[in-house]
């Protein structure tokens, strides 16, 4: 039983099937229910978890389709469109899912039609012993643990409804208005009007339902859900995850325990994967490669690539390194390989003189695919000459992997810029001749040095275009050597004949 | 003797086997055996049966750094091309020195000029010792498109990384800049092996003191050393020069020398013992001489030190 703090104390939300014949019901205080029933359990009802648990619910769904999303705090759309077959039809699907779920411990009601609005009116508000059953097949779930429960009717166990094609209009008639998603002052509306069903609601003309009600907003949220249940207007719905276009899922009659057989089982799926992947002429960007536990987790492992690949024995040993650490749990019943993102890959003619270099260069690719796979796409990287003189910004360090830009940089003197750059530069506390000598001694890190030789000012303005505030200042820079030979970098922000005293930085290492 | 019958009477006519012809066949079988134990002693993972290594196809020109008197201390006149060698800084500011050695060896080597350089860094080193800088690269040779570099949190990572690199092949070196971990030797010895097995040279550059041991086929303490005057600038400072020390090296001689790098030819030098130091730094008012806007109003940079006055230099 969940409770949740209200204005008058603990107030009950939800309760279980042993509570219900107990005489309780959501509403109630706690303290009541205290009195009618002294050894009453309650936990804090947190929808924050209610919303994950929904949303983990949601991708242990993906093993039907990939195309699953979230309905309010308690329902799943899936569209299944294409997907039946693979479980023995509609029929089977249903069955699967619900005799899944319910193993999992969840009481579900199923509903599958041609529309999202019609199967959301039958999940909710069809039973199998309603006349409905006329236009539609129903699917029983598996008895409740506690058999006795369902005998007096009230709670039934979990079962999906499937609305038969071509007979949506029957299936619905006879349902009540509340299941075509209204808001409560609409559905107030029709029940003062008298229309208690879809069936009475759809036969009343429409010109004549718009005026019975005040306002344009109400009579045309009510046609539109009539429509869209009934798939005259067509009523898209976003999936939580994009869906890949490339997509292969594997079955096991038997749960894996052994990460090395889903290994071999990976390795067919990329090769399968990796021939889609040629037909058209693409290579992946990103693959993600779940794993659909038994006990309905779901483990998904997502590896990027620097440039587009379907060479299988790359895109394994990628998998190889992450998977390692995946627990296979109780078993892995499916697993499902997609490559949500690809780009044209388009098999090249090499030249011989040019097949050393490529191969060499395509090592280095895949190296660079490891260790980002590692590390993270920001952890590898390579640097990038940028025009621009301004130290920090002549440099810019960019994915390994990518694909040089024809940026050029700037012509320096080779040996004038040091080997290590301070990223931020950093202050330092100087001796200089005024206004514009070199640095005598400097103290950075604590440590004082003394200058022996120096070579400056190598002046660089700041960049005015980058700085609409202004307050940028020119910075002279000095190479210097201190009495061990160590080389630095160091710079003078501002003159000595400003307001604002110069400030200085040690910016470099030479080697 | 000669006059004789013998067995065989061709020795009559074979001149007998004169000393310097034994000394000849002895020196040959003596090289043999050198030879071998050299490659015996270089090479003990073919001993131990962890990798036996397939024959070279042909072999490479020895990586040498130029300078007869440090490719003598080395076996076989050189560096080896495929294994791990520790370059040290003497103290955590000649890192930079150190690093800067273990490009310019790299330099040296011309076999895989052009090839990607594979830098791995520990992420504190990196913030301590400061982000490579491409142009600061371009004087050892080393083009920005051929740099990659990642940088890892834990020394491990930095390990794994390495040894990725070292066992990809094709790389031009793989270098490692990391605080050493508790487990050194066995986690070289791994790269040492991944290096004989990838054919790339890896590099250790170990940040702070340490004093485990490491296995790797030599190991090098640098130190920045002051340069010499710049032939344009008498002031400015001359292209580097670094203290390097040559404490471990398999089949080698220890050593010590003080070299010069010089970035226009990518050569090194070895400088004198006795370092010219021009006459007009260690003389400060020869120095006057030579900067004539120096001017006596010395003050410092800092606002808080504003007005001390500085006198000297």
């Amino acid at each position: 039983m969940l409770v949740i703090p209200g204005a008058r104390g603990l107030r009950i939300t939800a309760v279980d099937e042993a509570a219900r014949k107990a005489g309780l019901a959501p509403g109630m205080r706690l303290s009541d229910a205290r009195a009618q029933v002294p050894g009453l359990v309650s936990e804090i009802h947190g929808p924050d978890r209610d919303a994950a648990a929904l949303r983990r619910l949601a991708h242990w769904c993906g093993r039907y389709t990939p195309w699953v999303t979230t309905d309010g705090p308690d329902g799943l759309w899936l569209d299944v469109t294409g997907c039946a077959h693979l479980f023995g039809g509609e029929e089977g699907l249903v069955g699967d899912l619900v005799h899944r779920l319910a193993t999992l411990g969840f009481t579900t009601r199923v509903g599958l039609a041609g529309t999202p609005g019609a199967a959301w009116a039958v999940a909710r508000f069809a039973g199998p012993d309603r006349e409905t059953a006329r236009a539609c097949s129903v699917v029983r779930g598996p008895e409740p643990a506690s058999g006795p429960a369902s005998r007096d009717g009230e709670r039934l166990p979990s079962h999906g409804v499937i609305v038969e094609p071509g007979r949506l209009m029957q299936a619905l008639a006879p349902l009540p208005v509340a299941g075509l998603r209204l808001s409560d002052e609409a559905l107030t509306l029709l029940r003062r009007l008298g229309l208690a069903t879809i069936g009475r609601l759809a036969d009343v003309p429409r010109t004549g339902l718009a005026c019975r009600f005040r306002g344009e907003m109400l009579p045309n949220r009510v046609l539109s859900r009539l429509d869209q249940a009934l798939g005259l207007v067509d009523e898209p719905l976003s999936p939580l995850a994009p869906v890949p276009q490339y997509r292969l899922r594997h079955d096991f009659a038997e749960p894996l325990l052994t990460t090395e057989a889903i290994l071999a089982v990976l390795d067919r799926l990329l090769a399968a994967l990796s021939r889609l992947l040629e037909r058209d002429g693409k290579g992946a960007l990103r693959m993600t490669f779940s794993l659909y536990r038994t006990d309905g987790s779901v483990a998904a492992t997502t590896v990027g690539l620097s440039r587009p690949s379907r060479e299988p024995a790359h895109l394994a040993r990628l998998f190889r390194d992450r998977l390692e650490t995946v627990d296979a749990g109780y078993g892995v019943d499916v697993v499902v390989l997609g490559a949500p993102e690809v780009a044209d890959l388009r098999p090249r003619q090499t030249s011989l003189a040019s097949m050393a270099a490529a191969g060499q260069d395509a090592d280095t690719v895949r190296l660079a695919d490891r260790l980002m796979n590692r590390f993270g796409s920001t952890a590898v990287t390579r640097p990038e000459p940028r025009p621009s003189h301004v130290p920090e910004r002549a440099q810019m360090m960019v994915p390994a992997g990518s694909h040089g830009g024809d940026a050029a940089g700037t012509a320096i003197a080779a040996d004038a810029r040091p080997l290590l750059l301070l990223q931020p530069p950093e202050p330092a506390r100087v001796i200089a001749e005024v206004p514009e000598g070199p640095p005598i001694a400097f103290t950075w890190r604590r440590v004082t040095r003394r200058v022996v030789r120096a070579r400056g000012p190598e002046r660089i303005a700041p960049e005015w275009w980058r700085d609409p505030a202004g307050d940028a200042r020119p910075r002279d820079y000095y190479a210097v050597e201190d009495e061990a030979g160590r080389r630095y970098w160091l710079y003078r922000e501002g003159f000595y004949d400003e307001a604002a005293a110069p400030r200085w930085f040690v910016h470099g290492l030479f080697a | 003797m000669q006059g004789r019958a013998v067995p065989r009477p061709v020795a009559a006519d074979e001149p007998p086997v004169s000393r310097s012809a034994r000394t000849a066949v002895r020196s040959t079988v003596l090289d043999r055996l050198r030879t071998q134990i050299a490659r015996i002693e270089r090479r003990p993972a073919s001993l131990d049966g962890v990798r036996t290594r397939q024959p070279r196809p042909a072999a490479p020109e020895p990586w040498r750094t130029g300078v007869e008197a440090i490719d003598g201390a080395l076996p076989e006149a050189g560096l080896d091309h495929d294994g791990l060698h520790d370059i040290a800084p003497e103290t955590c500011a000649d890192m930079a020195a150190a690093a800067g050695f273990a490009l310019a060896l790299l330099a040296c080597r011309q076999e895989t000029a052009g090839h990607t350089i594979l830098w791995c860094r520990q992420k504190l080193a990196a913030s301590e010792a400061g982000a490579l800088y491409a142009r600061g690269l371009t004087p050892f040779g080393v083009a920005p498109g051929t740099l990659m570099v990642v940088t890892a949190r834990t020394a491990a990572d930095v390990l794994w990384a390495m040894e990725e690199g070292l066992r990809t092949g094709g790389l031009a070196a793989v270098i490692g800049e990391l605080s050493p971990p508790d487990e050194l030797f066995a986690a070289t010895r791994r790269l040492s092996l991944a290096a004989a097995g990838g054919r790339t040279p890896g590099i250790l550059l170990l940040a702070g003191r340490h004093a485990q041991p490491t296995a790797a086929l030599s190991r090098w303490a640098v130190a920045a050393a002051p340069s010499a005057a710049d032939p344009l600038d008498p002031i400015g400072p001359g292209c580097p020069r670094w203290r390097i020390a040559l404490r471990r090296c398999r089949g080698g001689r220890p050593g010590a020398w003080t070299v010069e790098w010089c970035h226009e030819t990518c050569r090194f030098h070895l400088v004198p013992a006795v370092s010219d130091r021009s006459p007009a730094l260690r003389a400060p008012q020869a120095a006057d001489d030579v900067r004539p806007r120096r001017r006596p109003s010395v003050r410092a940079g800092d606002p808080g030190r504003q007005g001390i006055a500085h006198h000297g230099g």
